[in-house]
């Protein structure tokens, strides 16, 4: 994502940890802690924001974020280019459409458009993340935390970044053609604070409870439809790794049968990856080495 | 007190700054100037026609007839009205039938001339009333009572057409200053769409530049084949778009892309623009359609099209309005 300092992630409506949503999020957590018959201490909010997970995922964001911007941007596929290819190939097969239709209703399938194909292509390469081995040493890092924070979703390896950055340029690119192909240059997206109407309304406020300890759940019927932070951090429990590979919609899940609702895994809060591996993973150097060491490992083993 | 009146002295002082930006403000100036401007000398145009059909002189009719029809396309280049009425999405198909349909129009208006029923009655059909219907029954023979009371039928159709235009657009004003970016979107769709009509329907199949035709030039089925004022329609397409994105006709489209940020783009559309008026200009007096004349005009609005495009997929910004384009 275009970001020109890491301090930006927290000042523009389109990234996850705006500080509006963590406002929100924030309230929302107080108020489910106190109903839980909790009291908040200081002591408990500076183990929790300054545990060796949290204090490694404030590093890793700021050299993450150096990372992204000095080396993967700048060569990257644009959804841009993508959007022009696929403007020139339909352009080659068939006559532009102009189709007719009101401007609100094409901006209003477009955005919808792209909020439903982006969070099937998450859910798509997010679960083959998880079930192809090679990938699995990349994705790893992210599972590496045994304690969750918002800025825990940035503890990703800069190979996972470049993917997700390539999966975001096709899907929103291919759409866009299709929709200028379709409808011309009446092409325009519903926005809230900058993001995706969608994404905003029904996943921005509660995104960053995803990464915490926070365990709010919908309820057995909406967590069919929409993923909740409780179902994220069922995924991060070691046991149900194979569980919830959704970002907004829980759909997904349910459909290709990996779908597993809340009230039904135990809040252990075993997160991370188990079996003393989270020494593989402790410094921003491990973080993003060890995926390498671990490929050129399975390569040497499978050479011999 | 005192602040208060340096206050109101700066006010004073700014009201004239004030009106002026309020007066250049783009969106306004490219709706009076171009859109609202453009329909209101199209029904002019249609009322000199009207008053040309009683001149005994062929050239002052040909001359009204071709002045209606580029006044019409200025009208068509930037035609937006159809989002803001629906009834209006239709009036193009109304005063202009031209690519539509499979009918042989000149056979039917030929019949019809030969019959005496009414030309009122006799002209039931739509694509009967329409600019390309004129230029047949005007110019496709020698001038006669019977083309006359046609012509008359007809024109009335199409000037009525026009007003209903020009009317719809100064209902619609208020509208179209409210929503930018909606305004926006219209007017380079509008663009496009007239850009691709013409590179491809007034051009590339009339000069067999496209594959089903390729060198082999159909000047027959150009939109005005009868009184040849096909070409200055093209010319008035073209136009109509230097008016709206030329940088020495701001504020226009150029203006508001500016404001955007948008300038590589812009000189992309500018140039290929300027490229095809020049290729426009350039034609042979008598090409009638050649595919060699045609291919530089025919380029410049390739290049204009796709110029657009990347104008326009780089505005739409599709890489910076999701959150999480990473994983979880």
């Amino acid at each position: 994502m275009a970001i020109s300092s890491p301090l930006e992630a927290f000042l523009n409506g389109s990234e996850r940890v705006f500080w509006g949503y963590l406002l929100v999020s924030a309230i929302i957590a107080l108020v489910w802690y106190v109903r839980q018959g909790n009291t908040l201490s200081w002591v408990q909010l500076k183990r929790y924001w300054w545990s060796l997970d949290a204090r490694l995922d404030y590093r890793y964001f700021l050299v993450n974020w150096l990372i992204k911007t000095l080396l993967i941007l700048p060569v990257l596929l644009s959804g841009q280019t993508v959007a022009l290819w696929t403007l020139s190939a339909l352009n080659a097969v068939a006559d532009p459409l102009f189709l007719p239709w009101y401007y609100r209703d094409i901006v209003l399938l477009y955005t919808l458009s792209l909020f439903v194909l982006e969070d099937l292509s998450r859910y798509a390469l997010h679960r083959w993340m998880h079930s192809n081995p090679w990938l699995w040493k990349i994705h790893q890092v992210h599972h590496s935390a045994e304690a969750l924070n918002p800025l825990t979703f940035y503890r990703l390896h800069p190979l996972e970044n470049i993917l997700f950055a390539l999966r975001h340029a096709v899907v929103a690119g291919m759409v866009t053609g299709v929709f200028i192909f379709c409808f011309g240059a009446r092409v325009n997206l519903y926005t809230v604070l900058g993001g995706n109407l969608f994404i905003v309304s029904l996943f921005a406020f509660t995104g960053n409870l995803r990464h915490s300890h926070i365990r709010l759940g919908y309820g057995r019927w909406l967590e069919r439809v929409l993923i909740s932070p409780a179902q994220h951090q069922v995924h991060h429990q070691r046991r149900h790794m194979r569980h919830n590979f959704g970002s907004a919609l829980a759909i997904w899940d349910g459909l290709f049968g990996t779908l597993k609702v809340s009230i039904e895994a135990p809040d252990d809060r075993s997160f991370g990856l188990g079996d003393g591996k989270r020494r593989h993973f402790d410094s921003v150097r491990k973080l993003l080495m060890q995926p390498f060491f671990s490929i050129y490992s399975s390569i040497r083993r499978t050479l011999k | 007190m005192k602040a208060f009146t340096g206050l109101s002295l700066m006010l004073l002082l700014g009201a004239p700054a004030l009106s002026q930006a309020a007066e250049q403000d783009p969106y306004a100036v490219i709706y009076d100037t171009v859109i609202q401007a453009n329909a209101n000398n199209a029904v002019t145009y249609c009322g000199d026609l009207k008053q040309a059909l009683d001149n005994p002189s062929s050239e002052q009719r040909h001359q009204a007839f071709a002045q209606l029809t580029e006044g019409w396309g200025r009208v068509q280049a930037s035609y937006i009205l159809g989002a803001y009425d629906m009834d209006a999405m239709d009036y193009p198909l109304m005063v202009d039938y031209f690519h539509m349909g499979k009918e042989d129009i000149h056979e039917s208006l030929g019949r019809i001339m030969k019959g005496d029923l009414a030309a009122s009655k006799a002209l039931y059909k739509n694509s009967y009333k329409t600019l390309g219907a004129l230029d047949d029954v005007m110019f496709s023979g020698p001038w006669t009572e019977r083309r006359k009371e046609m012509a008359e039928v007809i024109s009335s159709n199409v000037c009525k057409r026009l007003t209903q235009v020009r009317d719809g657009y100064q209902e619609h004003r208020a509208d179209f200053l409210d929503d930018h970016d909606k305004a926006l979107s219209l007017l380079i769709n509008a663009e496009i769409e007239n850009i691709y009509k013409t590179r491809d329907w007034r051009i590339a199949q009339i000069s067999g530049l496209t594959k089903a035709t390729l060198g082999q030039p159909k000047p027959e089925h150009q939109q005005y084949p009868y009184s040849k004022a096909s070409w200055g329609f093209i010319g008035a397409i073209l136009e109509t778009n230097k008016q709206l994105l030329a940088d020495d006709q701001q504020p226009n489209v150029a203006t508001i892309v500016y404001a955007k940020h948008g300038e590589e783009g812009m000189a992309a559309v500018q140039e290929a623009l300027t490229a095809s008026w020049v290729a426009y200009q350039g034609a042979p007096a008598e090409h009638n359609y050649n595919t060699g004349d045609m291919i530089p005009l025919f380029q410049g609005l390739l290049d204009l099209q796709k110029a657009f495009y990347r104008q326009l997929v780089g505005s739409i910004g599709v890489t910076a309005t999701l959150i999480d384009a990473d994983g979880d």
